[in-house]
């Protein structure tokens, strides 16, 4: 079967092409990985600033924040050899990270002991996160456009009780699509330049590739 | 399993090339000499339109019945002076009773400068084989073309025409040269007929093949850092380094270019 099918140019990027373009992306632009208040991640880290979150009798409202790891991509079929927890099917991608929740947990009154007063400790926890969903794409016309992730569903494992699990994993399934909103891959990098694709179908997900196909 | 495949049938590489057709355009140069009393000055340009690209497993693009429109013209000019002296007509006078004399003016001829003006418009049908030749080259990955050959190539009966009279012309002046003269002027004739027989019959292609073979064009030209998004405000450009490209025919049911490239952060 030619990898053209109907049509006449194919652009396919393989799993090992998108987790290299995800970690040139990662390490260029570090701080769509680092999510924090401003006293949770002082410079010289690269880090996204978000403000805390405001509560009455909070002052200052509280700290945090949120690392991930640079996430690491599956295609269709399973890589994992059924070690995901969240098994990808027909067309889906899997996507791998862990997510790092770190609170500023203050003192501001601690009348049996007064030097902790005003102190602010975080504490952090590291959660393995699986995610599956579906590639996307934006097509602006020939030669100009770009894929992108949508996350439909997140797993993490181990969390009890179950309603404490489903309050995480839709925090962390927000946070994920937030991060990979910014992940856009250009048709340009799809096709290393080699032409312009002018798109009629796809993405496809299957045979551990992405596949867009077009014509030129 | 390479990180990143591309590939184009024969239809779409058929579209790339007439659109390089049409973004090359016409080109055209022109120039001037001169020799002695000759003054020779030349102009052409031409364009390229059709052809149809036939891949060939593993390492063959072919382009095939590619149209070459061309437009000739030369001059070539001849000052008689340079050869032929000029002279005067001396002034004479005839002396008139009681009225002087009547005097005619003196009259000078000066030879011109003939001018013998050639002009050709035509086509050119040729069939071109390339091979593939991928390359890393100051930090950029190439893929050029290589001519391998012209299969076929055939211009019209009119430029054999003038092939014809330009090989009887030197002819004629060349067996005018003691002793090898008449055997320039037979080694020319022989060989402007033939050109002009096998470019009638298409088979001039197979005469110009060694000199045109090893003849390269680019197609493909990237920076092996390659730039996957640019800077965009505070956030820095995004790259890639391509470690290794390939370009090759693949057959299966269909015949494509297909292009691989392995990539790392």
């Amino acid at each position: 079967m030619s990898l053209t099918e109907a049509e006449f140019v194919f652009a396919g990027v393989n799993e090992s092409g998108v987790n290299d373009l995800l970690k040139a992306f990662c390490t260029a632009r570090p701080r769509f990985l680092t999510y924090a208040t401003p006293s949770m991640a002082p410079p010289p880290l690269a880090f996204t600033s978000i403000p805390a979150i405001a509560f009455p009798g909070i002052p200052g409202g509280i700290e945090y924040k949120i690392e991930l790891t640079t996430p690491i991509v599956d295609f269709d079929p399973d890589s994992s050899g059924g070690a995901a927890p969240l098994p990808i099917g027909a067309q889906q991608v899997g996507i791998s990270t862990t997510v790092t929740l770190t609170v500023g947990c203050t003192r501001w009154v601690d009348g049996q002991n007064p030097d902790r007063n005003g102190s602010v400790v975080p504490i952090s926890t590291t959660l393995e996160v699986w995610a599956r969903g579906k590639m996307t794409v934006t097509y602006f016309g020939p030669g100009v456009g770009e894929i992108g992730f949508q996350v439909d569903e997140v797993e993490i494992v181990d969390i009890k009780p179950d309603t404490l699990e489903s309050v995480v994993e839709c925090i962390v399934r927000m946070v994920l699509q937030a991060f990979l909103m910014n992940v856009k891959l250009p048709f340009n990098a799809l096709t290393v330049g080699a032409f312009s694709l002018a798109l009629l179908r796809g993405p496809e997900v299957e045979d551990d590739q992405v596949k867009l196909y077009g014509n030129v | 399993m390479p990180d990143i495949i591309a590939a184009a049938d024969e239809t779409a590489a058929t579209n790339l090339v007439h659109a390089a057709e049409t973004a090359l355009g016409t080109q055209s140069d022109s120039g001037s000499g001169n020799l002695g009393p000759f003054t020779a000055s030349w102009g052409a340009s031409a364009n390229f339109s059709n052809g149809m690209i036939d891949l060939v497993a593993p390492n063959v693009i072919r382009i095939a019945n590619c149209q070459m429109n061309y437009s000739l013209n030369f001059s070539l000019s001849f000052d008689l002076s340079s050869i032929l002296p000029d002279f005067c007509l001396p002034r004479v006078c005839i002396p008139i009773p009681f009225n002087g004399r009547l005097c005619t003016p003196e009259i000078c001829v000066n030879w011109p400068t003939v001018t013998i003006p050639v002009s050709h418009s035509g086509t050119i049908t040729f069939t071109a084989d390339f091979s593939l030749n991928i390359h890393l080259t100051g930090g950029n990955w190439l893929v050029d073309l290589i001519v391998v050959g012209i299969p076929f190539l055939q211009f019209g009966p009119a430029a054999a025409a003038i092939l014809a009279a330009i090989g009887a012309s030197a002819a004629l002046i060349l067996a005018a040269i003691p002793f090898i003269g008449p055997f320039l002027a037979g080694a020319v004739l022989a060989i402007t007929a033939t050109i002009g027989i096998a470019g009638l019959t298409g088979f001039l292609g197979t005469i110009f093949t060694p000199f045109v073979s090893g003849l390269t064009f680019n197609i493909y030209n990237q920076p092996q850092i390659f730039q996957v998004l640019p800077s965009s405000g505070s956030d820095a450009a995004v790259n890639v380094t391509l470690d290794s490209i390939t370009a090759a025919v693949v057959s299966s049911d269909e015949d494509e270019l297909v292009f691989t490239a392995e990539i790392s952060p």
